[in-house]
């Protein structure tokens, strides 16, 4: 299996009209590495996720300035947005499968993007596999996605990502609309998708993130601004700190 | 406590019958009602009697009379044998006018050809001199007095005219025509000549050699003239007389002849 | 204390309301019913000649149904259309200055699409093929009249779609069209059939501007180029002059549009409760 690429953001910025909700933003999520981003809210994580797939080009005033690179080829270079966010998916904070049934859920994005017909089913199949919902709905598919559990519709969410075989993953809290269970088993699925996916996670769970991530960013607001205090690996970032930010938001949190 | 809800019915029935107070009800004809409400505030001027003028077409004039919801009522046409119980007065004559758009070349037209259109005969303007091209033939809803008159001049049954639009008030018939450069419909001739006078785009057509306009309605040369009628029934009070001899005296003639009416008397 | 009052107040005038409606259909029925029971199946048999005594309605309920439900297929995708171009593919700047135009066109009075309809629909139709007075003349105003309604009614349904499901969209890469067809449109279709069904009978009860373009001459709708009358534009034609029987048949017609119209209230009302059951 291909490599999947690494994710290098350097000087990045995010506006909304005049107002920056992150500046200056560096730091490369190694390939096949699961990157934390942590910080206070506000401090412009998602701003941050939605200028990686450009999904800040759809809200009118957003700007976004610095160099994203996949592999070293920038992303602003890119021909379409289309493509781009083919290769690198993202899933919410909150569930949001479709109104359509489980089985549409999937087949829907597929024949969006040309998929033909008869390998829809077996696709699908495979992404509610890989997030281990298949035993649990293969014979419902045709019900609707809204009658699954807040757990179930996170992995759903998950599968219909996967399901265009991207090479990064943007996870926008995945977890922190759910109960400790799903949480867990949601956890459970990021963990096993190491190393087949570049994964750049927002979390608000410092303890999940210490089980989880290879590397941590932490960032935090300064006059009214996000920025990127500090980058490192797990351990270092949750027990040797170099930036006072970092020791204070990691103890307070980690207590 | 009886008495007074009996005289409180009686009075409420009385007013009812539009025969209470100082106050006259008069309805009926939409042809004649705008210059019967001129007359009547000059009436009113004169006399501080209250008139109460509505519109609503001939038949409704003639029941209300008979069911005594109005004093008086307008009716535009003569009365038939069914309707002895009914005493009219003329108060100004008119005419029906058939007319045309006015890029129609045709002017005149004769009581077979109108007869033939309407029946659906002919149906195509070649047979009356203009270009190939077909008739768009306006007719009166079912009730309306010009309707009536209109039918029994020309020897139809409604239920064989082919019309193509069928309209109500004269207004919207002139429009219609106006607007469609192939009709033919017909309408009252002093609303016509007045339109036609303002700049509107239609023509009043001859009708068997005689033009349609209101000196030859008022010289009665016009053969599809009507008379123009306020009706009572039975002992007419003095205050009905009153304003019946107003309407027809030579005071009021200015405001007949202003609505393109030819006054009865003047 | 105030709120008691308001609530008490409220209900009055509801109560009013439903008072005078069942008050009017009550009225209608005591006086049509005997000459109902009378006529039979010659309401819908005979044609329509009142001075002869004949009150066949078939062909004017048929000319109402018509000219409803052209003015329906025309302006209901029109409107959907537009309501989902404006929010989804407009540039952003548009959608306001265009939905209060739509909001101001919803304000003006039938009379006035009928005046228009009269002199420049019917002589541009009458240009094209004669007499220009039509079922589709009828249909194309009330259509302009009920399009601003029904379009307003989309883009209240369009504001009520999750925008969650749009972001899962975008960030999906999924065409907007796509989502139109399979997401967005799917979840409103029961709260725009609602307000569709109510632009319905507003069409059907709509009298002055279809009795000035229609051309109101009593036949079987056949050719969209030919005229037709409707119910309403019979009542408005005759009632003053009608006497006896055919008043009563007027009565008569007048009922039949009162059932329909509360018929179709229900009917979208059921309609916007199953959206709210879902959504
Ligand atoms: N669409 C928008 N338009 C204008 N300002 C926005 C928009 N979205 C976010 N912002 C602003 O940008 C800043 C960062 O918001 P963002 O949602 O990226 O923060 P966050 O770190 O994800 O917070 P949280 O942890 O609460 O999700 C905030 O000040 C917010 O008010
Ligand atoms: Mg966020």
């Amino acid at each position: 299996m291909k490599q999947p690429p690494t994710l290098e953001l350097d000087d990045v910025h995010v506006r909304y009209g005049e107002h920056a909700a992150i500046a200056h933003a560096s730091f490369r999520v190694e390939s096949g590495e699961i990157m934390a981003l942590v910080g206070p809210s506000g401090c412009g994580k998602s701003s941050l996720l939605a200028g990686i797939n450009r999904l800040t080009d759809t809200i009118p005033g957003c700007t976004t300035r610095g160099t994203i690179t996949l592999d070293g080829s920038p992303l602003g270079q890119w021909p379409d947005a289309a493509s781009l966010r083919r290769t690198v998916g993202m899933v919410f904070q909150q569930p949001n499968p479709f109104p359509l049934s489980i089985h549409d859920n999937l087949r829907f994005p597929l024949a969006e993007h040309g998929v033909p017909r008869r390998e829809r089913d077996e696709r699908a199949e495979q992404a509610l596999r890989s997030v281990g919902l298949w035993e649990e709905v293969h014979n419902r598919l045709g019900r609707s996605a809204l009658t699954l559990s807040g757990g179930q519709q996170q992995r759903l969410c998950m599968a219909r990502a996967l399901v265009l075989e991207p090479e990064v993953l943007l996870l926008d809290e995945p977890c922190s609309a759910l109960d400790p269970m799903a949480s867990a088993a949601v956890e459970e699925l990021i963990d096993s998708l190491r190393g087949r996916y570049t994964i750049l996670m927002v979390t608000h769970n410092l303890a999940q993130a210490r089980r989880l991530a290879d590397q941590v960013t932490v960032c935090w607001v300064d006059n009214d601004c996000g920025c990127v205090v500090e980058t490192g690996g797990r351990e270092q970032i949750f027990t040797r700190g170099r930036h006072p930010v970092t020791r204070a938001y990691c103890a307070g949190e980690c207590g | 406590m009886t008495r007074l809800i009996a005289m409180a019915v009686l009075s409420l029935g009385l007013a009812g019958c539009g025969q209470g107070g100082d106050k006259l009800v008069v309805t009926g004809s939409s042809t004649l009602a705008p210059v019967i409400t001129e007359v009547a505030e000059r009436f009113e001027k004169d006399t501080g009697i209250e008139v109460d003028v509505q519109s609503g077409g001939s038949g409704r004039g003639i029941n209300d009379v008979r069911q005594g919801l109005a004093d008086i009522g307008m009716v535009s046409r003569a009365l038939d044998a069914s309707e002895k119980d009914l005493d009219p007065v003329v108060v100004a004559r008119d005419g029906i006018a058939m007319i045309v758009n006015a890029d129609n070349p045709v002017d005149a037209i004769t009581r077979a050809e109108v007869r033939a259109l309407y029946r659906g005969e002919t149906d195509n303007w070649q047979a009356l001199g203009w270009t190939e091209r077909p008739v768009t033939v306006i007719n009166k809803s079912s009730g309306r007095a010009t309707l009536t008159r209109f039918v029994e001049y020309f020897g139809l049954d409604n239920r064989n005219v082919e019309a193509d639009m069928v309209i109500g008030e004269n207004q919207q018939g002139i429009q219609a025509v106006a607007s469609a450069p192939a009709a033919i419909g017909y309408v009252s001739v002093g609303a016509a000549e007045y339109e036609a006078g303002a700049g509107t785009a239609i023509r009043l057509l001859e009708l068997d050699g005689v033009a349609a306009s209101t000196s030859t309605v008022g010289a009665g040369r016009y053969p599809l003239g009507r008379d123009l009628n306020l009706i009572t029934t039975g002992q007419r009070s003095a205050m009905v007389q009153r304003f019946l001899d107003f309407a027809r005296s030579d005071e009021v003639a200015d405001l007949y002849r202003k609505h393109y009416f030819v006054p009865a008397r003047g | 204390m105030a709120d008691r009052w308001l609530h008490r107040l409220l209900w009055l005038s509801a109560m009013l309301a439903a008072l005078v409606l069942g008050g009017i259909v009550v009225l209608l029925i005591g006086r049509t019913a005997p000459f109902i029971a009378q006529q039979g199946m010659e309401l819908l048999a005979r044609q329509w000649y009142p001075g002869d005594g004949e009150f066949g309605m078939a062909a004017m309920i048929a000319g109402s149904l018509a000219v409803a439900v052209l003015a329906l297929v025309l302006a209901a995708p029109l409107a959907v259309a537009l309501a989902a171009w404006l929010r989804y593919f407009a540039p952003g700047w548009l959608r306001r200055p265009a939905l209060a135009l739509f909001a101001l066109m919803a304000g003006i009075p039938s009379v006035v699409y009928g005046l228009w309809g009269l002199l420049v629909l019917v002589p541009w139709i009458n240009g094209w093929v004669p007499p220009g007075a039509s079922w589709l003349a009828g249909s194309l105003v009330l259509a302009l009249m009920i399009l601003p309604l029904a379009l307003l009614v989309t883009d209240a349904a369009l504001a009520q779609v999750p925008p969650d499901w749009l972001h899962a969209g975008a960030a999906l890469a999924l065409s907007r069209v796509g989502m139109l067809r399979r997401v967005v449109l799917p979840h409103t279709a029961p709260a725009i059939a609602s307000g569709v069904v109510l632009q319905f009978g507003r069409a059907l009860g709509e009298t002055m501007a279809v009795l000035m373009v229609c051309g109101n001459v009593v036949q079987w709708p056949g050719s969209v180029f030919e005229p037709v009358r409707t119910l309403t534009a019979n009542i408005a034609l005759e009632m003053s002059y009608a006497a006896g029987d055919h008043r009563i048949a007027l009565f008569a017609s007048g009922l039949l549009l009162m059932l329909v119209t509360m018929a179709l209230l229900a009917l979208s009302w059921r309609l916007g409760r199953r959206h709210h059951g879902t959504a």
